[in-house]
């Protein structure tokens, strides 16, 4: 007998994973319109949130289980050439968030939603100084 | 800052390649509903009430008494927060009932609370006296 609570769990993360993943494509993006959107990830207050939209917010956030989020600290962003990761957004440095992790850093970057490609051919360093 | 640049140094991008998201429990596939349930259910095998199953749902305790064990340690037990919670009550009546100051939930009043604490040694002194 599957336990409704985990499995619920689990198959809205099929959600917000599909999201993740096909985030160009018409659903996602009828998605994000209709319920806003905070880098290119779903926000978290919404006017008129339904009830699958906060349990998805939910699945983001990793509620319910545990410390941290089961979700977010089982995800990885694996930077190619970096033209479809946000610099500061995405956990690509070995589920580094720099945006958490930088934060000072990331209030004084004039271009927050920066992707990885773009930053690197700024060169880090001198990007980083600039900052 | 330094800190950041000494990570970034370290990244050199493989333009060839196409970014990807990685579902950390099974790196080959991406997300797996069954294996993020299984993630999901050691990962709850230290919540009290899913621990404690069978010690509340045994027979020979009465079912009245089941359901308040189980009630509470869901946190589902009719506490000021818990009605604040619902707007049942307001606000301003989060204290504890007893008068101790102190934000009332299931916590404070179960363990913390002298109020509680004195009304109970009280019921077991009449409950061992009769």
């Amino acid at each position: 007998m599957q336990r409704i609570w985990e499995i619920n769990l689990a198959l809205l993360g099929k959600w917000y994973w599909q999201m993740r993943v096909e985030n160009m494509s018409l659903w996602c993006i009828v998605l994000l319109a209709r319920y806003g959107e905070v880098g290119s990830k779903i926000a978290e207050e919404g006017w008129f949130n339904s009830v699958w939209w906060n349990n998805l917010i939910n699945v983001k956030n990793g509620a319910g289980v545990g410390s941290g989020s089961w979700f977010d600290d089982n995800v990885r962003r694996e930077a190619g050439d970096g033209a479809q990761t946000l610099f500061g957004w995405d956990p690509w440095i070995d589920g580094l968030v720099l945006k958490n992790n930088f934060s000072r850093l990331f209030d004084l970057a004039t271009n927050k939603m920066a992707t990885v490609a773009e930053m690197y051919s700024y060169g880090w360093v001198v990007e980083g100084e600039a900052r | 800052m330094w800190e950041c640049c000494d990570i970034l140094s370290y990244i050199v991008l493989q333009p060839t390649h196409l970014d990807r998201w990685i579902w950390h429990l099974h790196a080959s596939n991406g997300y797996k509903v069954t294996n993020a349930y299984n993630h999901l259910l050691t990962s709850t095998s230290n919540n009290l009430a899913i621990t404690h199953m069978t010690e509340i749902w045994n027979k020979e305790v009465p079912l009245k008494i089941s359901l308040f064990a189980w009630r509470l340690l869901r946190d589902r037990l009719p506490t000021t927060d818990n009605l604040i919670k619902r707007h049942i009550l307001h606000l301003n009546a989060q204290l504890c009932v007893g008068g101790c100051d102190m934000i009332e939930d299931a916590k404070h009043l179960f363990l913390s609370c002298d109020f509680v604490g004195k009304l109970v040694m009280l019921f077991l002194t009449v409950l061992v006296t009769t």
